[in-house]
């Protein structure tokens, strides 16, 4: 194609985005916070792609090593996957609040003007880091460099400027949330959501600053790391799913916010100690191998609570549900959650164990299957609940048209991921033996363990999954933006009464 | 130390018995769940089963992860929390639904 | 519209204030393990050296009396035949640390057994056998961290570090953060490491 041709498809592309902008906010199915949502949603489905695109370079270079060699090298890609996986987490959940946050709070959103201007820093912040990490990547051993380029701290590697405007957004959310909820109804949910969040920004606080000594670095980074994943994003998804249970299945609210705060305590009771699983070898004191053990082992128990009670209320209840795709992607995440965070965590937490699998691919094992099982079904589940409302409330159960798309969709996304974590998990094993056990961690047994036929067979399997779940997320985004277009049967009516209090 | 490591030939026994324990205290659960929603002794028995293969693995464990003076805690801990927290559970969602399906029950109102 | 309520134990108040409890408890718990775990793991602390250790000479052996591994501490052994004190010791270490990020190492290589998997673990890399001498050991390591492609060590699998523009002085302020973080007692993290120098003992 000639540059010109490329400028015409960009033109084409930009002014379709446009289109399709001007139609979202013409929107009538939606409130002035859904619109706000579904900007976030937008974006994290673009992030979720390019979490699969740089997941699936960096997938390459195991076994190309010389691939991309000096121009996106491994640790670009990796930064990358793992960075916008973490932030379409974050709009999926930013999202989703404001999604519910008028029907919930029974007012219109307090500044919601602040909240959408929020958004676009928010996005342009994000659109830069994204393009230092791929243009400028490194810098020199300066402050300057944490500042501007990279502060290359797994997870967290935004620059300062980008992690004080992150606040800044997250103080602007804060305000919506807590300022709606005060001037209209005050309920269980917004009470542990607001907590939460106020929980969720502090935690970000203490990865922002540098130290010289690692142990104490590393020390204040796992409580960000670990506090939010295994236990504000945790509660966070709880007031989410706390809500739509209510909207969807018409639970009464007080059965519903009784659940939240037993939640509430198994997951905290649980989690914030469990941040011991990882002082077990960063220099800080041996006590943290009972700490850590302990409360690791109790950590599947709100996992087994679940399943109790879906059984319980299936025996009760009969629902009928009117949106198949997000029941779907509840239940995928009731597995995934299960095997990725539970079983998957539980066969390597125990500090005995964990000598030899510290640091290896069963840590990306466990990883990708539970921020999958976690985090991105209930996006997903909550995105097509979105898209739902936005069409019209339209009937998307049973015989719905182009039915296969989100199907297929599903089964690619759930095989591919499930496909990788085994791989990974063998690769894991045979390392831990090797390098780790038998060798003793030398750097010859490092790539002993590399080179075993093993592990580099579960890199290629780990590739061919990758690509069933990259091609997964495409039909997934192309699903999102198509579902229930010209669907005309209405969605089955919920008894209203769980609404009201 | 407070620890003695796995030894080399235990890894997968470590790997296997931990992804047991977790899988069969759900799967007790579920069963345990499901035979209080239908009513059949079967189920209750088949839970009992899962059951004393979960003592079974927790037991290997325990052995293999070489579990001593404390952290025998721990076994004891899995064994009556993963045994009694389904029951506990089921206990709390009866009785927090309780009111739920009486008062569904009385107006006739089924809300689902 | 008349409401059974629910037995104490399971109302809704009830489970509100345990939650309240056990978040806080939980907290407050681990606030005070984290002033504790400061105070261990601060440099020159019973489990982290000062910076100036990177004077001494650094191993890791098997403790019988604690039945793990565990650095030690022998005698005096300048980095780059320069004897710091302790203000300049944490200054070079520092360097190296801020080059550490800057550099993203994180993304390849794991410290402390954290960051990514397609590099070596680099906790005790200072130690590792692969430098095969002691005393060429500190300019093998400038040599490789400035072009890692001439002296790549890929022991067969073609993975190669690339170039990274690190400057003289990065490197051996890099060479000072390693050597430094090699002393740290991680508890007997990674089992089995036999260092350099210890190959017959």
């Amino acid at each position: 194609m000639t540059l010109q041709a490329y400028q015409k498809k960009a033109a084409n592309c930009w002014a379709g985005c446009k289109q399709r902008h001007t139609e979202l906010m013409a929107n009538p199915h939606l409130s002035g916070g859904q619109k706000l949502a579904v900007h976030y949603f937008t974006v994290a489905m673009v992030l979720f792609m390019a979490q699969l695109l740089f997941g699936l370079l960096a997938g390459l270079q195991f076994i190309f090593p010389s691939f991309l060699y000096e121009i996106l090298d491994f640790n670009v890609n990796r930064m990358v996957h793992i960075n916008a996986m973490v932030v379409w987490m974050l709009y999926g959940f930013l999202g989703s609040v404001y999604w519910f946050l008028e029907e919930e709070s029974g007012v219109e959103i307090v500044g919601l003007k602040w909240g959408q201007l929020a958004f676009w820093i928010l996005t342009g912040a994000v659109t830069v880091v994204v393009l230092v990490y791929l243009l400028i990547q490194i810098g020199s051993g300066t402050d300057t460099s944490l500042w501007l380029i990279n502060e290359g701290r797994e997870y967290i590697e935004a620059p300062r400027w980008a992690d004080i405007g992150i606040v800044v957004v997250v103080l602007t959310f804060f305000y919506n949330v807590a300022a709606t909820f005060a001037k209209g109804k005050w309920s269980g949910i917004a009470g542990v959501l607001t907590l939460d969040l106020v929980a969720l920004a502090g935690l970000y606080l203490a990865g922002m600053f540098y130290v010289t000594n690692i142990s104490i670095d590393q020390y204040w980074w796992w409580w960000v790391i670990h506090l939010w994943v295994e236990a504000t994003w945790e509660v966070l998804v709880g007031c989410i799913m706390a809500w739509s249970l209510m909207k969807l299945l018409g639970v009464r609210r007080k059965v519903v916010q009784t659940w939240l705060y037993i939640e509430v305590a198994l997951m905290f009771g649980s989690g914030i100690l469990g941040l011991g699983h990882h002082y077990f070898w960063i220099g800080t004191p041996e006590y943290w191998f009972t700490i850590g053990g302990f409360f690791s082992a109790l950590e599947p128990i709100p996992l087994v609570a679940m399943v109790v009670h879906s059984i319980y209320d299936a025996g009760a209840h009969r629902f009928k549900n009117s949106n198949h795709p997000a029941l779907a992607w509840i239940i995928a995440h009731a597995f995934g959650n299960f095997l990725g965070a539970g079983v998957w965590g539980f066969m390597h937490t125990l500090p005995q164990i964990n000598l030899y699998t510290h640091g290896t691919q069963w840590s990306a094992s466990h990883g990708h299957l539970a921020f999958f099982g976690a985090y991105a079904t209930i996006n997903i589940a909550f995105f097509y609940l979105a898209a739902q409302q936005a069409r019209g409330k339209v009937w998307m159960g049973g015989e719905l048209a182009n039915g296969w798309r989100w199907k297929t969709a599903a089964v690619l996304l759930n095989l591919g991921v499930m496909g990788m974590t085994v791989a990974l998990l063998i690769a894991g094993y045979e390392q831990s033996f090797i390098e780790r056990a038998v060798e003793g961690s030398t750097w010859a047994g490092y790539f002993a363990a590399q080179n075993h036929p093993w592990f580099m067979q579960a890199m290629v399997w780990r590739m061919v999954f990758g690509l069933m779940t990259a091609a997964g997320g495409g039909l997934l985004f192309w699903d999102l933006l198509e579902i229930g277009k010209g669907e005309q049967r209405p969605a089955a009516v919920i008894d209203s009464e769980a609404v009201a209090q | 130390m407070l620890i003695e490591p796995v030894a080399l030939s235990d890894f997968f026994l470590s790997f296997f018995s931990a992804a047991l324990i977790i899988l069969l205290a759900t799967v007790y659960a579920a069963l345990y769940a499901w035979s209080k929603i239908s009513g059949h002794r079967k189920f209750e028995f088949a839970a009992w089963l899962i059951y004393a293969a979960l003592l079974i693995c927790v037991g290997v464990f325990s052995y293999v992860n070489h579990f001593n003076d404390y952290w025998l805690l721990l076994s004891l801990l899995m064994v009556l929390g993963y045994g009694w927290m389904p029951r506990f559970i089921w206990k709390l969602c009866a009785a927090t639904h309780d009111a739920d399906t009486h008062h569904s029950h009385q107006s006739g109102d089924h809300h689902d | 519209m008349t409401e059974q309520s629910p037995p104490r134990w399971a109302s809704e108040t009830f489970w509100k204030k345990t939650a309240i409890w056990v978040t806080g408890g939980s907290f407050v718990l681990l606030v005070i393990l984290s002033f504790d775990s400061m105070k261990q793991i601060s440099a020159g602390g019973p489990r982290v050296p000062a910076y100036s250790v990177i004077n001494k000479d650094i191993s890791y052996r098997f403790d019988k009396a604690k039945q793990r591994y565990q650095p030690t501490i022998g005698e005096d052994a300048p980095l780059f035949g320069k004897t710091l004190s302790e203000e300049e010791a944490e200054k070079l270490v520092d360097h190296g640390k801020k080059t550490v990020q800057a550099k993203n190492c994180m993304n390849c290589h794991t410290l402390l057994g954290n960051g990514a998997y397609y590099a070596p673990d680099l906790t005790k890399a200072w130690l590792d056998q692969g430098w095969g001498a002691k005393e060429s050991r500190e300019q093998m390591m400038v040599n490789f961290l400035l072009d890692p492609e001439k002296n790549a060590r890929t022991y067969g699998s073609n993975r190669k570090m690339p170039n990274l523009d690190i400057t003289p002085p990065e490197a051996e302020a890099i060479v000072a953060f390693l050597k430094w973080m090699s002393s740290i007692d991680t508890n007997g993290f990674p089992h089995n490491f036999i260092a350099l120098g210890e190959e017959d003992k």
